[in-house]
């Protein structure tokens, strides 16, 4: 199978879609004008191929969303892309109160078939430029939330949400936009909602998603050479949330751990560790951990920014404390 | 948009149906009309069509599988927009709230001879979320039963209908089959263990939704499920940190009556960390467990410690912070003492399974070298309550001639005429027939002695002895005496060989009035049986043979069989057993009576 880049196959999720429903058309800042295809390059090219669907808007996130709203309740499936995730909080009021709440409000009548399209995640850019919001977005009913970490996924779950009858919102890692996967050249989707193996082990089932999903794979080579075999579960999607796997996978290890890479106070981790030990409370051989990124307002320091986020040593640190033998 | 496909629903009788094969797979493209899969019924075998167009997403009841019908068994739609797993949230529903009762004496039935010793305080446990599945009763005078084996372990999907264990009584073994689908959350009563029906042995749930609502008091050693401490790591931020000990470490240190002045710090400052004290934890040889005399176990090491009868207070916990985890119990020697899990009323019998190995054992003060062979538990039954019988009871015996030609030649007849319809009627139905006739006139025959009363039984019951491979039971034909000649032709067989198969259903066994006993086609001339109890008769039959007899001065050869009556003198005399054994005789002998 060949394999691209998880850039390359958002790109080719958008291209196939298009082709395939004229009514799908994707709208954002710098997409045609600058280099042709955004901050990111995700959309590069396309605006050739399509040059009437591929549009520059202004610098007004909360025009593009509620714009884009607008026209997915006339018919539309507008790909609204927001440069980086920082910059929804501007458009926050549409998201919450309109994005997913208008087609409950008017019972279903009317929907809103959008994609919200942004990059997540940290990247030396400091407080303000360096943020995850996962469980904001997974807070708001009505929403849609996928968070792929692999090329594959990046591509499956995309078209899916491009097809869904409800608002989703696209978590990109920003980290993961040059990573490598092999995604088929056939078509294929990836449901909303379903949660992946992605390594099978015995030893410590780790929950994760997105970037901390990568980590959390490389943790598992690491341990893997001193005989401690992970199971990874991969959400990718954080609401709705699939646990069947996660549950399934305890039951056979006892022990789990939630790799987040968000802050750890009221983050998707709290969620998913209260709802284990509530649905496998008697099948634990250890309490429900997290691993997730520190309480503070990122530091542009390129160490202290490495000290605030987690990463695969991070993991196996976690691993061995969980497992650790005292005689 | 998906169609689910159902579990048709073939004439208004039909309540479920089994998946015989899928002819697609998932997957599949499907076109409306198409053939998706066969389903049995226990009439026919029919195919089921799709209602619509589009990909098999998904086969929700896999061949081989039976479910009621409209049971969704498959989904058709387009590729992807199959519904997610499980994306609700687990406390959506409350589940229904299930109370086991608080004590085992309310469940024995009223008529039982002689109730099994009952542990008097009982914990009251109750569970939500789940489904008990509870020892049958397999007829009334069954007070108690022993839990044979397991067919599925605790995390186990059952579905409704499936066998899910065997149950030993003191007659037979049957299955038990689950009333509800979900998952074997619990073993509540171990292979092995014995105890009063109605009694909880397992429960069957939605593991999401299951909880104990309250924990059995029973277990001293086990009175708390929170673990005394927290490994989790702690927020850098906002924590208040002291001059030489962090809060975790604090408080840790107190619950392990610590002295933290004895713990040298290794943080910042000297400052006493988590690790410090978890490392001081496991250097102190005699700190195992707080002092406080809590045990700190995890949830998973508790539940392996009940199942496998694992006492935790005699472990030493080797996870983090000495906590006790699976391993521990994995490793730790079983204490006998704990062999069933204490939340239950189990009675738990002699360890010593029944084997069927033989041991050759050494001649002792002069008796001849024998091969020691264990009991059977059927043996076992047969010994105890047949000595039982014959200690207790007075018999008397009676025993009675019955020319049976005229019987004979209407068994022919009757026989005859149900050829097409495959029944026959046996020399023994004949005399069941005539036995549950004459009870009726003799309402003492049909009762039980109850110490300071005489219980007469409404129904009459015959209760057969059939033999076994293994032994010896007695099968129960109910309201024999409301039965024709050719229901009891057709009904005794199929009991008889639904226990033989171990298949029987409630009803197949107990609950009999009154017993009879055949030898007859062994050549038996006489039986002497010993009663059946709670019965207050028993009926010897022996076989019937062309016999000489003196008829108005002549020989004659007429077909001749003894019967013998054995009757509680508790209850009845010898001539009420003279008129009873009489009117079976008249019967027989003017046999029209029992088709008329």
């Amino acid at each position: 199978m060949p394999e691209i880049t998880y850039k390359e196959a958002l790109k080719r999720a958008l291209r196939e879609e298009m082709t395939r429903d004229k009514n799908v058309v994707i709208w954002g800042e710098d997409i045609v004008a600058y280099a042709g295809g955004g901050a990111y390059g995700v959309t590069t090219g396309l605006a050739k191929e399509f040059p009437d669907r591929v549009r520059d808007v202004p610098i007004a996130e909360e025009a593009i969303v509620g714009v884009a709203l607008g026209a997915a309740m006339g018919g539309l499936r507008p790909v609204a892309e927001i440069m980086t995730v920082n910059f929804t909080l501007v458009a926050w009021d549409q998201i919450v109160q309109h994005v997913a709440k208008v087609s409950h409000m008017f019972n279903g009548q009317i929907k809103a078939p959008m994609v919200i399209r942004t990059p997540n995640g940290h990247g030396r850019t400091a407080a303000t430029h360096s943020q995850n919001f996962d469980g904001w977005f997974a807070h708001v009913p009505g929403l849609k939330v996928v968070v792929p970490a692999t090329p594959y996924d990046a591509k499956g779950l995309l078209k899916s949400a491009i097809r869904d009858d409800d608002p989703v919102v696209v978590l990109e890692s920003i980290n993961l936009y040059a990573t490598k996967g092999e995604v088929p050249d056939a078509e294929y989707i990836v449901p909303i909602g379903v949660s992946d193996y992605k390594r099978r082990g015995s030893a410590v089932t780790i929950v994760s998603w997105g970037r901390m999903l990568v980590e959390s794979l490389k943790a598992a080579e690491l341990l893997s050479k001193e005989g401690i075999e992970l199971e990874v579960v991969d959400l990718r999607s954080l609401r709705p949330l699939d646990l069947s796997l996660a549950l399934e996978s305890v039951r056979q290890t006892h022990r789990i751990i939630v790799v987040e890479e968000q802050m750890r106070t009221v983050g998707m981790g709290a969620e998913i560790a209260a709802s284990i030990q509530e649905m496998a409370f008697n099948d634990l051989d250890a309490p429900v951990a997290r691993v997730s990124g520190l309480d503070v307002p990122m530091p542009y320091a390129r160490n202290l920014e490495r000290a605030t986020l987690p990463y695969a040593e991070t993991v196996v640190e976690a691993v061995k404390a969980m497992i650790q033998k005292q005689y | 948009m998906a169609t689910e496909i159902e579990m048709p629903q073939m004439g208004f009788d039909m309540t479920e149906g089994t998946v015989a094969g899928w002819l697609k797979r998932v997957g599949d493209p499907i076109k409306k009309g198409e053939p998706i899969a066969e389903i049995e019924t226990d009439k026919t075998t029919i195919q089921v069509e799709a209602f619509a167009s589009g990909t098999l997403l998904s086969i929700e009841v896999e061949a081989g599988q039976k479910v009621p019908v409209k049971t969704v068994i498959g989904i058709i739609g387009a590729v992807g927009e199959l519904a997610p797993k499980s994306t609700q949230p687990p406390t959506a529903i409350a589940p229904p709230k299930v109370d086991v009762p608080a004590s085992a004496a309310a469940l024995q039935p009223a008529v039982a001879p002689s109730a099994p010793p009952v542990q008097s305080a009982q914990p009251v446990v109750s569970y939500e979320g789940a489904t008990e599945i509870e020892m049958p009763q397999m007829g009334f005078d069954m007070t108690e039963g022993t839990v044979a084996s397991w067919l599925k372990q605790e995390g186990d999907k059952i579905k409704k209908g499936e066998p899910i264990a065997e149950i030993e009584t003191d007659k037979t073994t049957i299955q038990v089959e689950a009333f509800a689908s979900g998952i074997l959350l619990k073993i509540l009563v171990q292979a092995g263990a014995k105890v009063p029906v109605k009694t909880a042995i397992g429960l069957i749930g939605d593991p999401a939704k299951f909880k104990t609502v309250s924990a059995p008091p029973t277990v001293p050693a086990v009175p708390a499920l929170k673990p005394a401490t927290s490994d989790q790591p702690v927020s850098p931020v906002g924590m208040q940190v002291s001059a030489d000990a962090t809060p975790v470490a604090r408080r840790m240190a107190e619950e392990f009556h610590l002295d933290l002045r004895k713990v040298t710090g290794t943080g910042p400052e000297g400052r006493i960390t988590k690790g410090d004290v978890e490392a001081a934890i496991a250097r102190s040889a005699d700190v195992i467990q707080p002092a406080n005399g809590r045990i700190v176990a995890s949830p998973y090491a508790r539940t392996l410690a009940a199942k496998n009868g694992v006492d935790l207070a005699t472990i030493k916990g080797t996870g983090p912070a000495g906590r006790i985890i699976a391993e521990d119990v994995l490793k730790a020697p079983k204490t006998a003492a704990v062999a069933a899990p204490a939340n239950i009323m189990a009675i738990v019998e002699s360890k010593a399974p029944p084997t069927k190995e033989a041991v050759v054992v050494a001649p002792t003060s002069g008796l001849a070298p024998a091969t020691r062979v264990a009991l059977s538990r059927m043996r076992q039954t047969i010994a105890r309550r047949m000595t039982e019988s014959k200690t207790t009871v007075p018999h008397y015996y009676l025993t009675m001639q019955v020319e049976m030609d005229a019987a004979l030649t209407l068994r022919g007849q009757i026989n005859e005429s149900l050829k097409s319809e495959g029944i026959k009627v046996s020399v023994n139905d004949l005399v069941v027939k005539a036995s549950a006739g004459a009870l009726r006139k003799f309402p003492h025959m049909n009762a039980t002695f109850a110490g300071d009363a005489i219980d007469l039984r409404e129904s009459i019951n015959i209760g057969i002895a059939v033999a076994i491979d293994s032994g010896l039971l007695v099968i129960t034909l109910k309201d024999a005496d409301k039965k024709t000649l050719k229901q009891i032709g057709a009904e005794v067989p199929m009991i008889a060989n639904r226990v033989r198969d171990g298949k029987a259903q409630t009803g197949d066994l107990g609950g009999q009035t009154f017993t009879t006993s055949n030898l007859g086609m062994h050549g038996v001339e006489s039986v002497f049986p010993i009663i059946n109890q709670p019965d207050s008769g028993i009926l010897g039959i022996g076989a019937s043979a062309p016999t000489p007899v003196v008829r108005d001065g002549q020989i004659v050869i007429r077909n001749v069989m003894s019967l013998v009556l054995a009757g509680d003198h508790r209850v009845t005399d010898g001539a009420e057993g003279a008129q009873f054994l009489g009117e079976i005789k008249r019967l027989l002998e003017n046999p029209w009576g029992l088709v008329l």
